[in-house]
């Protein structure tokens, strides 16, 4: 299907050499075959773009794991320290290097805390939604008729109402915390995943190797996981990835409003609604936790796009 | 063309109906009910709690009842204060909310158009790189992030504009702008795209042909038909900014219809919760309903089943 495409697209001048006299030779490969996913690292590694947003992602995640034993082994500071007489310290003042907050917690324990939080939200609720999306899709494409329509209706009624809406409505109702926080966001974000993968799986169902395995009587569910869902997975990376950023969007928001995480946790989200009120005097509360955030979603929101590019040459301009 | 208007205003109703619905079991989903304390009240008063919000009745006959109000746009006392029904309090905030709102897609409309067309003219150039730049931050930073580094800057540090409250017309711009960012940005981000495209057609390279000057032809074709583009996605502009004025009301304590749904789920004042929710579910429904149904009227294009 697309296997000559994505030849072509990685071929350099290493691949041009003048083929042997002996017709017997003329069919063999000179050079292994390149696989799908090894072309799409092979773009995605050129695109400057991206790679900087793999950097920014990976800087985050090793932030998040090793800030915080940095902190606890080397200068003895931990997520549940606080010295009210050093509250409101300016970064560099009395050790704190991102300075203290309101209560005296160091601002660059709390935000390596904020950036456990936050990845763990953003792809805890985007495998909730790709779970559901995918499920969702794959029957509604894959049956079609009414059982679609049916199934795309009840998307459209649920998308016309924006998921903020549902998330303060199940939030007021569900106890706070971090896994009503991930089943929350999961819950009202799979829709565009579930509209994708259904308009991949309308059309790869059409194809002859779909036919060929329904003939060799393959059972449905076989044919909706070994081969509808796999030849899907390109958008479905792309998706996901793009939904991680709108996932940590929304909990920063929702945090920030007072809906998310609870205290004493952190997240960017609360540590930046704790900083707007000090804003005129010590920025620094709420200028780390929005570097943070801006930083991150700008991260994953390149890696999607070189993903996008990456993953669907169809969509290259 | 009626058709299709008709099935859009049955979808819209069925869209309020499933979330009032929802609305409705979930508030009583909640353990122990909404008058759940430490202190326990004595049993007659809160028998007469429960009467006063219709909480005695069984379950379906409190859904109708509910349901019938709803239909009739009475959205019931609020828990906390005894003095005001959610009507009260809708009818004091949404009139802000919807200034601020209004003003930040006009202000993300008159700026993120020409943006997008002088991005999409410039393709390459300074122009197009520059607005790409601001398109990226702009959808990548969070409301409450550009929010506050507006109020940083022209509340503390310049001293321009006043960091909060309202009433002046000045205490809105730095609203109005935090709000209008992430319109503005995908505004402009579209409006590139499809203005590119656009000039890609066939009848733009036909009137270049036939003498017409560059500025016109933009102005004439191109720019008409890229506009439909931006018409299709005021809907979805509109919940953004729903969302974000949430967000925006807090930081610059504007009393609008947001800063009372956030102080109403600090509170946990459940009526007023649910009904702000279904209040908002209909204001959104019918925006996206007017734009839907206006957006078959200007695109010529567009041939609905049944209308021919």
């Amino acid at each position: 299907m697309d296997e000559q495409n994505v030849n072509k697209t990685a071929v350099t001048e290493l691949s041009f050499k003048p083929l042997h006299k002996d017709p017997s030779e003329i069919n063999k490969l000179i050079r292994p075959s390149v696989s799908f996913w090894q072309d799409a690292w092979y773009r995605l590694r050129k695109n400057k773009l991206g790679m900087l947003g793999i950097f920014i992602v990976l800087f985050m995640i090793l932030f998040g794991i090793i800030a915080p034993i940095v902190m606890d082994r080397v200068f003895h500071v931990t997520y549940s320290d606080q010295t009210l007489a050093y509250a409101y310290s300016k970064p560099g003042q009395n050790g704190y290097l991102f300075g203290a907050d309101n209560l005296g917690r160091d601002v660059l324990v709390r935000l390596a805390y904020g950036a456990r939080i936050s990845l763990a939200v953003g792809i805890a609720a985007s495998l909730v939604a790709l779970g559901i999306g995918v499920v969702y899709g794959t029957i509604s494409g894959y049956y079609g008729g009414r059982v679609d329509t049916l199934m795309m209706r009840v998307v459209d009624i649920i998308d016309s109402v924006p998921s903020m809406l549902y998330v303060i409505l199940l939030m007021t109702v569900l106890p706070r915390g971090l896994t009503s926080v991930f089943f929350v966001i999961g819950a009202t974000s799979w829709l565009s995943m579930a509209r994708l993968v259904r308009g991949e799986v309308l059309s790869l169902k059409e194809r002859e190797f779909i036919l060929a395995a329904k003939i060799s009587g393959v059972k449905t569910w076989g044919i909706m996981l070994r081969h509808l869902i796999p030849n899907a997975m390109g958008p479905i990376l792309v998706s996901m990835t793009m939904g991680i950023p709108s996932a940590i969007f929304l909990e920063s928001n929702l945090s920030f409003l007072g809906l998310g995480i609870s205290a004493p946790m952190a997240s960017w989200g609360s540590m930046a609604s704790e900083g707007i009120e000090a804003l005129r005097n010590y920025p620094h509360m709420i200028f780390f936790p929005a570097l943070f955030i801006s930083l991150t979603i700008l991260g994953f929101n390149f890696l999607g796009d070189a993903l996008r590019d990456a993953l669907d040459p169809r969509m290259r301009k | 063309m009626l058709k299709y208007i008709i099935k859009r205003l049955l979808l819209g109703v069925v869209v309020i109906f499933v979330v009032a619905t929802f609305t409705f079991f979930l508030a009583h989903a909640i353990p122990g009910g909404p008058f759940t304390q430490d202190k326990i009240l004595p049993e007659a008063v809160m028998h007469n709690l429960n009467e006063r919000y219709n909480l005695n009745a069984p379950l379906y006959k409190q859904y109708i009842d509910y349901m019938v109000n709803i239909a009739k746009l009475d959205f019931g006392p609020s828990f906390r204060y005894q003095t005001d029904t959610v009507n009260d309090i809708i009818a004091r905030g949404f009139p802000v909310s919807a200034t601020v709102g209004g003003l930040s897609l006009i202000v993300a409309i008159a700026l993120g158009i020409p943006a997008g067309i002088i991005a999409a003219l410039k393709q390459g150039k300074w122009q197009d790189n520059a607005s790409k730049v601001m398109t990226t931050l702009f959808i990548s930073i969070p409301g409450f992030v550009f929010a506050s580094l507006l109020m940083y800057i022209f509340a503390y540090k310049l001293r321009w504009l006043p960091a909060a409250l309202w009433g002046a017309p000045n205490q809105a711009i730095l609203p109005v702008l935090a709000l209008s960012a992430y319109p503005l940005a995908f505004i402009a981000k579209l409006m590139r795209t499809s203005t590119l495209e656009v000039l890609n057609n066939d009848y733009i390279r036909t009137a270049r042909a036939k003498g017409m000057t560059r500025m016109k032809v933009i102005y004439v074709h191109a720019l008409k038909n890229a506009l439909l583009s931006v018409t299709t996605i005021l809907g979805p502009m509109i919940a953004n900014i729903f969302v974000g004025s949430l967000v925006v009301e807090k930081i610059f304590a504007i009393p609008g219809l947001g800063q009372h749904l956030t102080q109403a789920i600090t509170n946990r004042d459940y009526t007023m919760i649910m009904g702000v929710t279904v209040f908002y579910a209909m204001i959104l429904t019918v925006c996206v309903l007017v734009v839907d149904i206006v957006y078959v009227f200007i695109d010529p294009r567009i041939k609905i089943e049944g209308s021919r």
